[in-house]
């Protein structure tokens, strides 16, 4: 079922090295290096020679001085050229995107690791694997504003208990069969379906959804059970997939998807490559013929291949490679926004399947919020690519409140909390804090010294990936955990319900309580928008006092492309519009 | 010959059915559950117990044991958990291309190893001796990832002789599958061929000094014949037995190499069957590892006999 082994991203491979001038150029670079390495030797040996030096110094000094005189003209040539260069990669950008090339994309990631129909848990790391292939009805922008894609429009009643969506005419899976309003529905089912494998998708299709109708070919209508704009949420992560593809679609057998790109099969090789080829009756046909996709199991073989100009595209540049690559004229960067994710310390509470009595006391909580000094742990740990947080939303969520973010690190108001909690000089006995390695176990040992300082004693746990995975979803860590929050850049009611350390009533950190189901509730049945607020300002308070995860600070992707590279943009949870990239081969 | 290869085909079965056993019980005895790596991070308790249903693994060990058997022995593997595709496919997609860094790895070291050992034991103590124990220190000091980013660095991103990353099958393009597999195949090889060259020096050192390299230099043989025909063949009992237990070490190594080379093959997918515990493929493919190991050890034993008719393979000399 595979195809032999060609390198697809090579086909012109002689002609490449022929290109490339592996014998004369490489070598010419070569004894140019030995031969600069050489003089930089016979100068620092000629350096000490002090009568030599004073006789030889006028001579060197005319001599340099005519290098530079001879150096000064191609010197000249050399930045005009540049400008040149410069002056036609900006008309040719002003004259907007071309049509053609193929983007080679490095990740960490492999397709075979994600299910391609509801992808709603995969990284951001992984979305250039699928995304291109799979498309949704509608995207959001920079903030929780919808912008349609596979839907032209939308409009609520007026309770906002029902949505209506209008699909753009003609729409297409990619194997042309129509992509009209039953097969949405019925790709909307299949995530629920008895059977289906669990995602978070799932579950807000199963709270925020009641039933789906099909009104004609191209407009449904979706009944919510929770009122309002949190169906959004769903679209922004559910793709429309063909039913009938399902069962091939384990194993990546086949993919009959409804985006941009269209699945290669016969160049898909697991763990390694795959090819998308642009779809041409995708409502707006993508700029680039093609994107190979190329898994790379180590960061710096792919930085190296990105340097190297192997492959065109990146989302997960190490960060310590950031200074290297920035001096590098040939590599844009891009920090991305603060849309993945960011780390957390968990604190689980007392159950009887496990926790810790001593977290289980919400003033030692907020003790720990304050013994994190975040802008030192970006500073030393994130290399300045983070920002610290303070607070669970990001800043468009419409729960964040800019009066609680402030800067929590103040370790004699941690002592102070240490005390009242019932501790004494020598503070807790010693907790244990999970981690299964990474910048998360790094952060810990950071915060591990200024929290025995104000007498939270802990040590590092660090404990294999599938025991702490285990123990993290069933709540059961012994004190705490180091760890990754996400999709707080959602509504706030999301949250609850996929977030893994604030879904109910199982969470990571064990934490429950009757004010938490209220309000969890009260967003539920909230019929406008000061309800919601309300509902909002709620759960602040009730996060304020518990605190059973703390926010430290964001984990950015860094992006980089090469300079053909164009068309980039990052919506609010760090999805890309694939269709938009283009490549300019004139530079 | 008959009976020899009959008793180490023997043993061989028995030595991959105890390895079975203990590959088996062992992947089962380290920490986490696969149902829940499959299930995914949202799936309900009731999820979880169906998967495990479903892959066989709330059912007796041994019965669980003798299942995988009678499809290894039919050639089916099963299906790999993460991968959920037929493990059959996922090996034969993953052997060659480490096969090719493997043969060419020892390439390598034979080509360097060789003429190195035998340099130095022939001039010992002058150029060639130290500038043997100089690769020896430098590439045995050097772990096998550092020295493949050092030559990455060096060969690939600054002087671009060679590709960064990827693989061609040799059967497409032979030029081009060598040009990528060399420093991959270097990054490999550099530490077998400081061992070998080691051993080389002392062997032919130790059979300079017998009698009968006197006596053939007593008889005025060239020194290029006394060396190659007379001391190399007996030198060389020791090159085929570290040649055949540095299977262990190239697969191992080869893991690392194709890491950082990006290239696909058995070291990257065991990787990554050890970590999801996806146990049919760890256990398919350390079966045929152990199977790879034993061949090479019988291959060994044979080939002493043509390098020494002294030693008769099953004999008693």
């Amino acid at each position: 079922m595979y195809r032999k082994e060609i390198d697809v991203s090579d086909r012109n491979y002689w002609q490449r090295m022929k290109k490339q001038g592996i014998s004369r150029r490489g070598l010419l670079k070569s004894a140019a290096r030995a031969g600069v390495g050489a003089a930089g030797i016979a100068l620092v040996g000629c350096g000490d020679d002090d009568d030599d030096g004073q006789q030889q110094a006028a001579p060197a000094a005319a001599q340099a001085q005519q290098q530079q005189l001879q150096q000064a003209a191609p010197a000249q040539q050399q930045q005009e050229q540049q400008q040149q260069a410069a002056v036609a990669q900006a008309q040719q950008q002003q004259a907007g995107p071309r049509q053609g090339g193929t983007m080679r994309v490095g990740t960490g990631r492999a397709l075979a690791e994600h299910q391609a129909a509801f992808p709603f848990g995969a990284w951001g790391e992984a979305f250039p694997l699928y995304a291109p292939m799979l498309e949704g009805l509608t995207r959001y922008g920079n903030t929780l504003d919808p912008e349609p894609r596979l839907a032209e429009s939308w409009e609520f009643n007026d309770d906002q208990s029902a949505l209506q969506v209008n699909l753009r005419p003609g729409l297409e899976f990619h194997d042309g069969k129509p992509l009209d309003a039953e097969a949405v529905k019925l790709s909307f089912e299949a995530n629920i379906a008895e059977g289906a494998p669990a995602s978070q998708v799932a579950g807000v299709i199963r709270q925020y959804i009641d039933n789906i109708k099909v009104v004609d070919k191209t407009t449904l209508t979706f009944n919510l059970a929770w009122k309002g704009t949190y169906i959004f949420d769903v679209f922004e992560y559910a793709n429309v997939a063909d039913v009938a593809n399902l069962t091939e679609l384990d194993g990546y057998q086949r993919i009959n998807g409804s985006g941009p790109f269209k699945f290669d099969q016969s160049s898909y090789r697991v763990d390694e490559f795959h090819r998308m080829e642009r779809f041409e009756n995708y409502y707006e046909p993508a700029n680039l013929d093609a994107i190979e996709c190329f898994t790379f199991p180590d960061e710096s073989a792919m930085a190296l291949a990105l340097e190297a100009d192997e492959v065109d595209f990146t989302n997960v540049l190490p960060h310590p490679l950031h200074d290297q690559f920035q001096e590098n004229p040939d590599i844009n960067l891009q920090l991305g926004g603060p849309v993945d994710s960011i780390f957390v310390i968990g604190m689980t509470s007392k159950t009887d399947a496990g926790g810790s009595e001593h977290f289980d006391n919400p003033i030692l909580r907020q003790a720990m919020q304050r013994v994190i000094d975040r802008e030192r742990i970006v500073d030393e740990l994130l290399a300045g690519l983070a920002t610290t947080r303070n607070v669970l939303w990001a800043e468009h969520n419409p729960a964040y409140d800019p009066a609680r973010d402030y800067e929590y690190f103040n370790l004699e108001e941690a002592r102070e909390l240490v005390t009242k909690a019932g501790y004494g000089p020598e503070g807790t006995p010693m907790l244990k804090i999970a981690t299964f390695g990474g910048p998360q176990q790094e952060i810990l040992e950071l915060v591990q010294q200024d929290a025995a300082l104000a007498g939270i004693n802990f040590e590092v746990d660090r404990q294999e990936f599938n025991v702490y995975l285990e123990r993290f979803l069933g709540g059961t860590h012994t004190d705490g955990y180091a760890s990754h929050f996400g999709f707080f850049q959602l509504h706030p009611p999301t949250l609850p319900i996929i977030n893994y350390q604030m879904r109910t009533p199982v969470n990571a950190c064990a934490y429950d309580s009757p004010e938490y189901q209220a309000i969890i509730e009260a967003w539920k049945n909230a019929e406008t928008d000061a309800d919601r607020a309300a509902t909002n300002e709620r759960f602040n308070t009730l996060w304020d006092n518990e605190q059973w995860v703390t926010p430290i600070a964001t984990a950015n992707f860094l992006f980089a492309w090469n300079k053909r590279i164009n068309g980039f943009s990052e919506n609010a949870t760090g999805q890309q519009r694939w269709q938009d990239f283009w490549m300019d081969d004139s530079v | 010959m008959g009976r020899y290869l009959f008793r180490r085909a023997a043993e061989a079965l028995v030595v991959v059915f105890l390895a079975s056993v203990a590959i088996f019980l062992i992947i089962r005895l380290i920490p986490g559950d696969p149902a829940v790596q499959v299930a995914g991070v949202d799936a309900t308790p009731e999820q979880v117990e169906e998967i495990r249903e479903s892959l066989g693994l709330n059912r007796p060990l041994l019965t669980q044991y003798t299942s995988w058997m009678g499809g290894v022995f039919q050639l089916d593997f099963g299906k790999s958990f993460t991968k959920r595709l037929p493990i059959e496919d996922l090996i034969r997609q993953s052997f060659p291309p480490t096969l090719e860094l493997a043969v060419s790895a020892y390439v390598f070291a034979l080509v360097i190893g060789i003429p190195l050992g035998i340099a130095a034991a022939i001039w010992a103590g002058r150029a060639p001796d130290v500038l043997a124990s100089i690769y020896n220190v430098f590439t045995l000091g050097i772990p096998n990832f550092v020295l493949g980013i050092i030559l990455l660095w060096v060969f690939a991103v600054e002087l671009d002789w060679f590709p960064v990353s990827g693989r061609v099958s040799i059967t497409d393009d032979p030029l081009a599958a060598i040009h990528r597999l060399a420093l991959p195949a270097m990054s490999l090889g550099a530490i077998i061929a400081a061992i070998l060259a080691r051993f080389i020096r002392a062997s032919v050192d130790e059979v300079l000094a017998q009698d009968y390299i006197r006596t053939a230099r007593a008889k005025g043989l060239a020194e290029r014949v006394v060396v190659l025909r007379h001391a190399l063949r007996n030198a060389m009992i020791p090159v085929v037995t570290i040649v055949a237990l540095q299977v262990g070490t190239v697969m191992a190594g080869a893991i690392v190499v194709e890491i950082v080379f990006t290239r696909p093959g058995f070291g990257l997918l065991m990787v990554d069957a050890i970590t999801g515990r996806d146990y049919l493929l760890v256990q398919a493919m350390l079966v045929i590892l152990v199977l790879i190991f034993v061949a090479a050890n019988a291959a060994a034993d044979i080939a002493y006999g043509f390098l020494d008719p002294r030693i008769r393979v099953g004999g008693t000399e």
